[in-house]
């Protein structure tokens, strides 16, 4: 009964302690948005991530992802944009290496840690997925080797195999990016495979005339009227207690390197 | 214990975990995504276009449309009975006469013509063919003749996966 009771007794002072504290801090907190000081502290902590792409035709690097964190008349808004890649290629020509350089831009206010995830994939004319035809068909390279392939670090970047299929790659850079810092290229071409413009041959009829038999033809190719189609996910989070914040929110066992804070995965 | 301190108890923990869980949930993170997509377009499409018998020579140039798939191509010439029509053997500035040969009634192409510019291949072929009219013809048809041009085109990947299909094939519909 004793024992009970003081159990009871400090599981409720326990949780009144808490609670003061979670009051004191709310109160805190408020506190330090109405004060100068505590103000420019939080604007300190804007996230933001912006991923950039150079086509053939491009001049320099172009935003063509964004979502950034910003603090408007007192009030934080997430600020976004987005725009289609690769509006330098007119028309596909197959087997032909296009020149498509894609890395990740600090956008924020704060250090942070990033990832991409590139998908490969076909959608047909009413654009809904066709699974019939093969994503390999879609090669992405970071110098001469396709992303899937990639050992070690390359640019900064190393390749998850747990969460990499054909269809999808997923990349982590291994270092910290600063404010207004973007990481080395995780791509820099893109090539449909010459295969994809092959035709497939089938007999439409066939008939003798005077002994000489007639073979008709059709034509046709597996891929006509399709679009490739490739979705690239960046992903931002802070370094502060970066390991407990990725399994959190990417659910990735990650390490870090205390002394130089490089980001390793673990298994 | 009874089941107000049950009930007390049950609260305190539900507290507990209210005010741990938002500690958890405050990182700091963001993400973009964004796509793109382009059309495949398989297929060929190419045109001829031939002048008239000029000083014996007929010229004849065949090109694939932009954007079209790598094609085969050859040629053949129609005229009258005791008219010949040869290769002329005289190179000018855009016929390579070394990239013809004549099987049967067909002049062929050796390389694919591709719609596309900055290929292995060339995006168009010409060929000039000399006209012959014998002396004893040319009394009755006179100087100028009519040689009418048919031209035909495969797809290059057919024939690369099957030889035989080129040197024995008449073309229907389509390019012809």
């Amino acid at each position: 009964m004793k024992k009970t009771s003081l159990l009871f007794l400090a599981l409720i002072g326990l949780v009144s302690v808490l609670l003061i504290f979670t009051a004191v801090g709310g109160i805190a907190a408020e506190l330090q948005t109405i004060s100068d000081p505590y103000n420019s502290e939080f604007a300190m902590k804007d996230i933001g991530i912006t991923l950039q792409e150079k086509g053939e035709k491009d001049d320099d690097f172009k935003a063509v992802g964004y979502r950034n964190y910003a603090i408007n008349n007192d009030k934080g808004e997430w600020v976004r944009g987005s725009s289609p890649l690769f509006s330098s290629i007119d028309s596909v020509e197959f087997g032909r290496k296009y020149s498509e350089e894609f890395r990740v831009l600090n956008s924020g206010t704060i250090d942070e840690y990033v990832r991409v995830k590139i998908y490969k994939y076909w959608v047909d004319g009413t654009d809904k997925k066709n699974y019939g035809l093969d994503p390999s068909k879609i090669i992405l390279k970071l110098g001469d080797t396709e992303l899937i392939d990639l050992k070690g670090e390359n640019n900064g970047w190393i390749v998850d195999s747990n969460e990499t299929t054909v269809e999808r790659v997923t990349m982590y850079y291994t270092m910290p990016i600063t404010h207004g810092e973007a990481t080395g290229l995780f791509a820099d071409s893109l090539t449909i495979d010459s295969s994809v413009g092959e035709m497939s041959r089938s007999v439409v009829k066939e008939e003798t005339i005077d002994g000489i038999t007639y073979t008709t033809y059709s034509f046709s190719g597996k891929y006509n009227g399709n679009y490739f189609c490739v979705e690239i996910e960046a992903d931002a989070i802070q370094t502060h207690n970066v390991e407990k914040a990725v399994k959190s929110v990417w659910g990735r066992n990650i390490s870090i390197d205390k002394s130089t804070k490089k980001l390793s995965l673990s298994d | 214990m009874n089941k107000y301190r049950r009930l007390l108890v049950f609260v305190s923990l539900i507290l507990l975990v209210a005010v741990m869980v938002p500690n958890a949930l405050a990182y700091f993170s963001t993400y973009t995504q964004t796509s793109g997509k382009k059309i495949i377009t398989v297929g060929d499409e190419s045109q001829i276009k031939e002048k008239d018998v000029k000083n014996g020579i007929k010229t004849i140039e065949i090109s694939a449309d932009d954007g079209s798939s790598p094609i085969f191509v050859r040629v053949k010439a129609i005229h009258i009975e005791g008219i010949t029509t040869a290769m002329s053997a005289t190179p000018t500035t855009v016929y390579n006469p070394e990239k013809w040969a004549k099987s049967g009634d067909y002049y062929y192409f050796a390389d694919p013509l591709d719609g596309f510019t900055d290929t292995d291949f060339v995006k168009s072929a010409t060929l000039d063919l000399t006209v012959s009219i014998p002396a004893d013809l040319k009394e009755s048809v006179g100087e100028e003749v009519h040689v009418i041009v048919i031209y035909e085109a495969i797809p290059a990947t057919a024939v690369k996966n099957d030889p035989s299909l080129w040197t024995n094939v008449q073309i229907v519909g389509g390019n012809s």
